[in-house]
């Protein structure tokens, strides 16, 4: 009795993952096969953070991953297929992303995923995704570089692109003594050997580089060196929360009044709602994107946003200009292969080009899996972030030989 | 000369930040015996308090007066409704008091979005002074710092209220039968700690703006400051504030600020190690 049914289970289980399998292996056809016999949308994954620490920044990467598959969808799809977002929260939390990216392969049989805000979580998810799962990945945000991994895409832009171009135009400008401050990760560290080695191309000396723990709150003693060194620009890796009373600090001091710099190339039009704007007057960022980009396809972009999701600005959230390149450059690849094939659309990336997206025109770096874009330098001025120089098609300079 | 007198000032500012953000949890664990971890949290609504006010239209002054009175009711209704619980059982009191403080810190992160936001001092703007330029919110934080220890002590000291919580805190049976009111007592002094850390988050709010981290930011230090003094009188933890807010601004400025952080840890688990007492504790 006992043995029959456990051969009834056994049996029963046999029959569910048969069918599993077959429905597995069906849409594995509808996915390589033949795409203009099949009319089941692509499954794009988006797999962030919307909720937890960092959710409004992938709050803002989903919005903008809605807005361009409706813009594309309008636009007749892909492969005349339509496109359908398949939306996973990473929850902020490594270890969510991992058993999330593994759901987003097993489960939710994507033919390509774009996410990841953190390195840490890029990290916990890149493996699932382009090992066992066999997707093609794109990570769209800054970060600190160095990631030279076939079927990995990093949209976003790298050091030597948010720093070279910026600190000449700054030593142009007079810049010649800077200091270094920074929170204690990996991001600071990179960013700032790309400084020193920028600084001391164009003939300028860096009077120190300090750095401090993460939750730090407190900078009196990197504030007390800058009044004290006669350092002219201060190039700010420290991030939020500290951030805020880091410029604050500064302010308070007097060391804006004399003529001094601060430059801070995280800093985007969400600052506004964080400090009180007289604390970061005159303050320089640069980024790929933001409001005042005055390309008429982005300002078209930013107008759609807003209609559909808000006047909140969060648009220019740092990240949507990665996820839209990312986005942009695969549905560009997957036309001109014509077909969803990891190999072949990895193929067609490499030359993979856009004339317009968000934050102007871009091209994949061919062999590097980073983006050539355009970067603007934007200065803090009132409650707004002008745009004072835009620097265009910069490389990511990253060496890879992919 | 100037610049002197600004790492003195930087230093005495950071201390009054840390003492007051101890007080109120000092005056919890002394007189309750409840190491409270959602004390970061109380602080983090006194934030939101504030930030919800002045978002309103209000003038900040009305936002900074409100918050100690809005956590005070917050209090007394959690102690009714959770502390009063844990009173018999301090470890499973660290837990749910945690649990607590992950219940609000979420619950404020959905009002806040999940971004910061800044909240302008009433006082903007900087002092100079021989030379150097001081913030003068800074100033203001120091002065009311200066204010709330004179008259939480004075308040404990001479008044009615102040020798029942005392009496309460020696002897809770004996309190009884002298007909004090002890579970009264007990919630009304956990509203009064609230009240101080309402207090210590709006006075802080305009200056490491509002986001949802902001209790937990600090609630490491202020456990450290409280370990460190001692427990049992209200003094002690005060004591506390005092020499772990003085060594971690002041040991920066002479060795990397990565390395200070290490040591003043390594210094108060070191004392806590000789003196499990504290510094300023009594035998226990």
């Amino acid at each position: 009795m006992n043995a029959l049914s456990r051969r009834d289970l056994l049996k029963a289980s046999l029959l569910t993952a048969g069918s599993v399998g077959a429905g597995s292996l069906l849409s594995a056809c509808g996915a390589g096969g033949d795409p203009a016999s099949s009319s089941k949308p692509i499954r794009v994954g988006m797999l962030t953070d919307i909720t937890g620490a960092i959710g409004f920044y992938g709050k803002a990467a989903s919005n903008t991953a809605k807005l361009w598959i409706e813009r594309q969808n309008a636009a007749g799809g892909l492969l005349g297929r339509q496109l359908q977002l398949v939306l996973e929260d990473s929850a902020s939390d490594p270890s969510v992303g991992a058993s999330k990216a593994k759901k987003m392969v097993q489960q939710n049989n994507v033919d390509v995923v774009v996410g990841g805000i953190s390195s840490a979580m890029r990290e916990a998810i890149k493996g699932q995704l382009i090992g066992r799962g066999g997707k093609l990945y794109f990570y769209p945000q800054l970060y600190e570089g160095g990631e030279c991994e076939k079927y990995l895409y990093c949209t976003g832009p790298v050091p030597p692109q948010q720093v070279d171009p910026l600190i000449a135009y700054l030593a142009q400008q007079g810049g010649s003594r800077y200091y270094l401050p920074g929170a204690d990760y990996v991001w600071p560290h990179q960013v700032n050997k790309q400084v020193a080695k920028a600084v001391a191309a164009n003939g300028g000396t860096v009077t120190g580089e300090e750095y401090f723990p993460l939750d730090n709150t407190d900078y009196s003693k990197a504030v007390s060196d800058i009044m004290s060194n006669g350092t002219d620009v201060i190039f700010t890796t420290i991030v939020p929360p500290g951030a805020w009373n880091f410029f604050q600090q500064l302010s308070d001091r007097g060391y804006q009044k004399q003529g001094g710099k601060v430059v801070c190339v995280w800093v985007d039009e969400t600052a506004f709602s964080a400090v009180q704007p007289q604390y970061i007057q005159g303050l320089i960022s640069c980024l790929d994107y933001f409001k005042g980009v005055s390309d008429p396809f982005s300002e078209k972009l930013y107008k759609e946003y807003a209609a559909k999701f808000g006047s909140s600005g969060s648009l220019s959230a740092s990240g949507t200009a990665g996820v839209w390149r990312a986005l942009g450059l695969w549905g560009d690849a997957v036309a001109r292969s014509k077909s969803l094939d990891r190999d072949e659309v990895a193929e067609a990336l490499n030359t993979s080009k856009l004339d317009q997206a968000l934050g102007g025109p871009t091209a994949m770096a061919p062999g590097e899996n980073h983006c050539v874009m355009n970067l603007y330098v934007g200065e803090v001025q009132g409650k707004e972030m002008k745009v004072i120089e835009t620097l265009s098609s910069v490389e990511p300079a990253q060496g890879c030989d992919l | 000369m100037a610049h002197a007198l600004t790492i003195a000032f930087d230093i005495l500012s950071l201390t009054s930040i840390l003492v007051l953000l101890v007080l109120g949890m000092g005056v919890i664990v002394s007189m309750m015996g409840v190491f409270n971890l959602a004390h970061g949290e109380l602080v983090l609504l006194g934030a939101t308090t504030t930030w919800v006010i002045t978002t309103a239209g209000a003038p900040a002054w009305v936002g900074i007066l409100a918050a100690p009175l809005v956590v005070a009711v917050i209090g007394i209704f959690l102690e009714r409704l959770v502390i009063r619980h844990f009173y018999a059982k301090p470890i499973i009191g660290l837990l749910g008091t945690w649990g607590l403080g992950i219940a609000i810190r979420e619950a404020v992160r959905g009002i806040l979005g999940g971004v910061s936001h800044s909240v302008a001092a009433p006082i903007a703007g900087t002092v100079t002074f021989a030379g150097a330029s001081i913030s003068s919110w800074r100033i203001v934080v120091v002065v009311i710092t200066l204010a709330t220890l004179a008259g939480c002590t004075a308040f404990l000291r001479l008044s009615r209220f102040g020798l029942q919580v005392r009496a309460t805190l020696e002897n809770p049976m004996l309190s009884r039968a002298s007909g004090i009111a002890v579970s009264r007592i007990y919630t009304l002094t956990f509203g009064f700690g609230a009240a101080l850390a309402g207090l210590a988050g709006a006075m802080l709010v305009p200056l490491f703006s509002l986001y949802a981290d902001l209790g937990i930011t600090f609630l490491v230090r202020s456990f450290l400051a409280v370990m460190a003094g001692g427990m049992g009188t209200f003094e002690a933890p005060i004591g506390g504030a005092i020499v772990i807010g003085a060594s971690s601004a002041g040991v920066p400025f002479l060795i990397s600020p990565l390395l200070a952080d290490v040591l003043v840890f390594l210094a108060a688990i070191t004392i806590v190690r000789f003196r499990p007492q504290g510094i300023f504790g009594g035998t226990s």
